[in-house]
């Protein structure tokens, strides 16, 4: 669901005081000299800078967004691209997660490059949207949340192994020792038609009197078991959640089956995570959660 | 010292170039059009404004260019010029102004201003420049309001909002990233504006005109005991309006009393164009001449004897008036004298307030010109203690909208004339008159002197002292001795003792027994006008009803002329001058008074409209009305309330969706190609007779968009919004290629 705040005037003061002065200037021309003519070109102009000033208001009330394309992951503190259908020209300034201002330019789709600073759900956007129409003499905003398709996992920054966190596995964790073969020899079995000449063993065949080749298994796979439980305090969870991530990444990409645990609002979570994506999208939602804000009702314009 | 050669080079271009075409254009449309309407009030000379036009277009264009390549040095070397003309500027003030004169600053004002536009133009790259340019162009459109003193300025001011609206809607557009700029929003905005510019403009006090004359310090509530005049005519007792456009077989647009003798027997047209505005302290009858000898059928002037007026050695630069008020200056010379400062015969009557009725011998809601008095042919003294006021000191330029006759118009009794000739001539009973005919675009300023006897001391006015002999001859002279005439004037005025008595009771006498109207007859030769109108129909209009009473008066023995010349006419507060047209000719009578001059009086004020059918009065009345209701604005306005009401009614009849509008292009192209429709059609098969009328080929047919319509709504398909849009486009095609189908096969068959 949408929804915004009551639109602001932006640096008021000077237009404001500008064209106060000019009216006052034009009235008094107008009243020294007599001429009807004076007042009536006086009165369109102040007809304008009414329009203008206040005109801007009514502009961007009526600027509707709606998110129309998000990916559902992103990581914190990369660009995240959302897709807003737009009706009505204004300038998009999207404040949470923060991100470059978009001028609309007329079209009814733009791209908002927003960067979500922390990890977490993401599952609106706050737009400051801010309107001159129709005359551009003054800008009006006003904060719009948007609300995203759907929840948008923002995972945390990968950080650098660390194998504190690991629990169980700790051996086989990264730089325990050298990289195993993907197979090991169990046996030996005579040749049949369709083995690999590379199988043959050759000192088993010179004693046998006939080809003997390797019979191989796969090697039994270790687990790890990743502590994922973030501390309280929002930058040391969120610190904690970059190397849990970064150790959990490491693990993977040596192979090892990594089992995340991890903190909900129903209790203690472990599961295995069979990819990176997978672990950023638990971090995302684990304990303790952060919100994106501040909330478009907060009472800040832009 | 590099510094400072860097800032020259290159001071302050953080902005970005605004690349917009219609905000450039806009701006300088907006500019120009400063500039045209300073050219068109005579603020500047065409050798000035010409160039700076050229060099507004030619900055535009090298600005454009430019834009994102600043040239080196080029905003020191603009400030330069700008410099250079601010001290052309004060040293022209310096020079030609004297202290106060503002009239004398706007020109240069404007020349200085469209100075700066030409120089700022080179130097317009970012959209903040182009701002002020518009902006600027506001003064020089305020400057050329200050001296606009016709209807036709509206067609400049409508010009200019435009561009300015065009110019802040295009910089919004910009502002917004590129946005095209759309009607939708661009029209409803300047109807915004439009809006609170009519309520600003109907809230704030206008510069409304001033009350008819200065009220009487010894205000009351008239009739023969009140200490108001008795002529006087409330303006909810007086006639109503009267139409002056009379039909006659002559059909002479202008008013025959201008044209040397006033012959009574003929018929004049009188249009409702402008001839002439006025910028007057306060309204009055403008006088432009008497005469004093009747015949029967025809006024003429008996013996005028014409004198130059002299030139006052004194003021140059205009009068002013007491509040300070700088009047315009027609010549650099020294005004022409044409009065003393202090009348022979200073009191005038006071004269009624309130609103100025319009057209020739229609005063509604006012009865009297007010007085006139010439000074050359009396001597009498103001009286101690009569109750009179003092002098005041009454300005009116008048701005002559077309060719005149060489009368010198003016209200009450003239003073000093400026004017554009260097002769003027006044006669004996204070007619002004130029050595040429008056063309249009003239303009001449006159300051008349006004004083306010009230009617008690009117009252006590009595005889003919003051008159020459000669002049009293004339002012009683009757062509025969009007035996009938003389008799009703004593009945009527039995029991009055005195002129003022009897004049009024005079003028209610005529109210109550005669009509006014512009439908009489001709009058056949030798046919007495007064005769004819007192005992015979008794309809007329001001010269019939001011005659007669000029002479009922001469039977009594009191001197009585004819005055001629116009109504205040209508005012106009845009321009702040009354719009005399040219049906406001008219004609009415001055009286004699002892010690206080020639005093006018209005018998037409009092004359009801004979009486018309209530349908031609009531179409009368609305067509007056209408007729008043100033083109220039009211057009524009008009046109741009209609185009907002069929934008709005195209907004609301518009189809909710995308499938509504294909099945109305659809039905209406069938409509247009007179395909036959039945009650059991689909809008498939309907799309399949229009293609079939319409030769339709392409991707986009009747029945393909029909389809598509139909698989919406049967199979629950829904495009996404690009094909629909695709869609409802190519259907709107539809019901043209029908009309030009039809069009095809009508030229065929013939």
């Amino acid at each position: 669901m949408t929804r915004s705040g009551l639109p602001r005037p932006r640096r008021a003061a000077a237009p404001g005081a500008a064209s106060a002065a000019v009216l006052a200037v034009w009235g008094a021309v107008a009243r020294g000299s007599g001429v009807g003519w004076v007042q009536t070109v006086g009165a369109l102009v102040a007809g304008l800078l009414v329009v203008g000033l206040a005109g801007p208001a009514l502009a961007v009330w009526r600027v509707r967004l709606a998110a129309l394309e998000v990916p559902p992951d992103a990581t914190a503190g990369s660009a995240l691209a959302v897709q807003l259908g737009v009706r009505g020209a204004a300038v998009l300034a999207p404040r949470s997660p923060p991100g470059p201002d978009v001028a609309t330019g007329g079209a009814r789709r733009v791209i908002l490059e927003v960067r979500p600073p922390h990890r977490g759900v993401l599952e609106h956007c706050t737009v400051v949207v801010s309107s001159a129409a129709p005359f551009g003499l003054l800008w009006w905003t006003r904060a719009v949340a948007v609300a995203l398709p759907g929840p948008v996992l923002v995972a945390p920054a990968a950080g650098g192994p660390d194998p504190a966190v690991v629990e169980r596995g700790a051996d086989a964790g990264p730089g325990s020792g050298p990289e195993r073969s993907g197979t090991e020899v169990r046996g030996l079995r005579p040749y049949a038609p369709g083995d690999g000449r590379s199988t043959v063993h050759w000192p088993a065949s010179a004693h046998a009197g006939s080809l003997m080749v390797r019979e191989h298994e796969r090697p039994h796979r270790r687990t790890a078991v990743v502590r994922g439980h973030l501390p309280p305090g929002q930058e040391a969870a969120e610190e904690h959640a970059g190397r849990v991530l970064g150790t959990v990444a490491a693990l993977l990409a040596s192979g090892i089956e990594v089992e995340l645990a991890t903190v909900h609002e129903g209790g203690e979570v472990v599961e295995p995570v069979p990819t990176v994506r997978d672990a950023g999208r638990r971090l995302a939602r684990s304990l303790p959660h952060r919100a994106f804000g501040p909330s478009p009702w907060d009472g800040r314009g832009r | 010292m590099k510094a400072l050669l860097g800032l020259l080079r290159h001071p302050g271009r953080s902005l970005p170039p605004e690349h917009s075409l219609l905000l450039r254009a806009s701006a300088a449309g907006a500019v120009g059009t400063g500039i045209v309407a300073c050219l068109l009030q005579g603020l500047l000379q065409a050798w000035m404004a010409g160039p700076a036009l050229a060099a507004v277009a030619a900055g535009g264009l090298w600005s454009y260019r430019r834009r994102a390549r600043p040239v080196p040095y080029l905003r020191a070397a603009l400030a330069g010029l700008m410099i250079g003309a601010f001290t052309w500027f004060f040293m022209t003030v310096a020079a030609d102004a004297p202290a106060g004169a503002l009239t004398a600053v706007e020109a240069a004002l404007a020349a200085l201003f469209a100075i700066m536009q030409a120089v700022h133009s080179f130097d317009l790259p970012t959209r903040r420049d182009l701002g002020f340019s518009i902006a600027g162009s506001a003064t020089l459109i305020a400057l050329a309001s200050t001296q606009a003193v016709s209807i036709d300025f509206g067609l400049v001011v409508a010009l200019w909002s435009t561009f300015v609206v065009l110019g802040l809607a295009a910089a919004w557009a910009s502002m917004a990233g590129g946005a095209p700029v759309r009607a939708a929003a661009v029209v409803p905005a300047a109807l915004a504006a439009l809006a609170v510019a009519a309520v600003i403009v109907l809230v704030l006090p206008a510069p409304a005109p001033p009350a008819f004359a200065p009220a009487s310090p010894a205000s009351g509530t008239g009739g023969p005991g009140g200490s108001q005049p008795s002529h006087l005519v409330p303006a909810s007792s007086s006639a109503s309006l009267q139409t002056a456009s009379a039909t006659g077989p002559t059909g002479v647009g202008g008013y025959l009393g201008f044209a040397g003798p006033l012959n009574t027997a003929l018929r004049a047209s009188l249009g409702n164009e402008v001839v002439l505005r006025v910028r007057a302290d306060r309204p009055s009858y403008w006088l432009a001449e008497t005469y004093d000898a009747w015949s029967g059928q025809s006024w003429t002037q008996s013996a005028r004897a014409l004198h130059p007026a002299t030139r006052a050695g004194t003021t140059n630069g205009g009068p002013v008036t007491s509040d300070g008020t700088r009047w315009e200056t027609v010549t650099g010379g020294p005004p022409l004298v044409v009065g003393t400062s202090q009348p022979a015969e200073p009191a005038m009557p006071t004269r009624a307030a309130g609103p100025v009725g319009a057209g020739s011998g229609s005063t509604a809601g006012s009865a009297h010109p007010g007085a006139a008095s010439d000074g050359s042919d009396g001597s009498a003294a103001t009286p101690a203690g009569t109750g009179a006021s003092a002098p005041s000191t009454d300005y009116q330029t008048f701005y002559l909208a077309s060719s005149g006759s060489n009368l010198v118009l003016h209200a009450s009794q003239a003073m000093l004339v400026w004017f554009p000739t260097h002769r003027l001539y006044v006669s004996a009973d204070g007619t002004i008159e130029s050595a040429q005919a008056l063309g249009a675009g003239s303009v001449y300023t006159v300051v008349s002197s006004v004083q306010t006897p009230s009617p008690a001391t009117l009252r006590g006015a009595n005889g003919t002292q003051g008159l020459t002999a000669g002049v009293r001859t004339e002012d009683l002279r009757l062509p025969h001795p009007y035996p009938r005439v003389a008799a009703l004037a004593r009945r009527v005025t039995a029991g009055q003792s005195s002129v003022y008595g009897a004049v009024t009771a005079l003028e209610r006498w005529i109210g109550r027994h005669t009509t006014y109207t512009t439908s009489i007859p001709t009058l056949a030769a030798g046919q007495d006008a007064v005769a004819q109108f007192l005992f015979g129909s008794r309809r007329g209009y001001c010269e019939q009803i001011s005659t007669s009473l000029a002479v009922m008066l001469r039977t009594l023995g009191i001197p009585a002329r004819e005055a001629v010349g116009y109504v205040p006419g209508p005012y106009d507060p845009l321009t702040g001058t009354y719009d005399v047209l040219a049906k406001d000719a008219h004609a009415w009578v001055q009286v004699w008074f002892p010690g206080y001059g020639w005093q006018s009086f209005d018998p037409t004020a009092y004359v009801p409209n004979a009486t018309p059918s209530s349908g031609s009065s009531l179409q009368g009345v609305v067509l007056s009305e209408l007729s008043r209701i100033p083109l220039v604005p009211t057009m524009p306005l008009l046109g741009l309330l209609g185009l907002a009401a069929v934008l709005v009614r195209r907004h609301r009849r518009r189809p909710p969706t995308w499938r509504a509008a294909v099945t109305r292009s659809v039905e209406r192209a069938a409509r247009r190609s007179r395909v036959p429709t039945g009650p059991s059609d689909t809008l498939g098969t309907l799309a399949a007779r229009v293609d079939v009328a319409t030769g339709a080929r392409g991707p986009v047919t009747a029945v393909a968009v029909a389809g598509a319509a139909e698989r919406s709504a049967w199979e629950g398909w829904e495009p996404d919004p690009d094909t629909a849009r695709r869609l409802v486009y190519g259907a709107r095609r539809l019901p043209r290629l029908a009309s030009r189908a039809r069009a095809r096969a009508i030229l065929s068959r013939r």
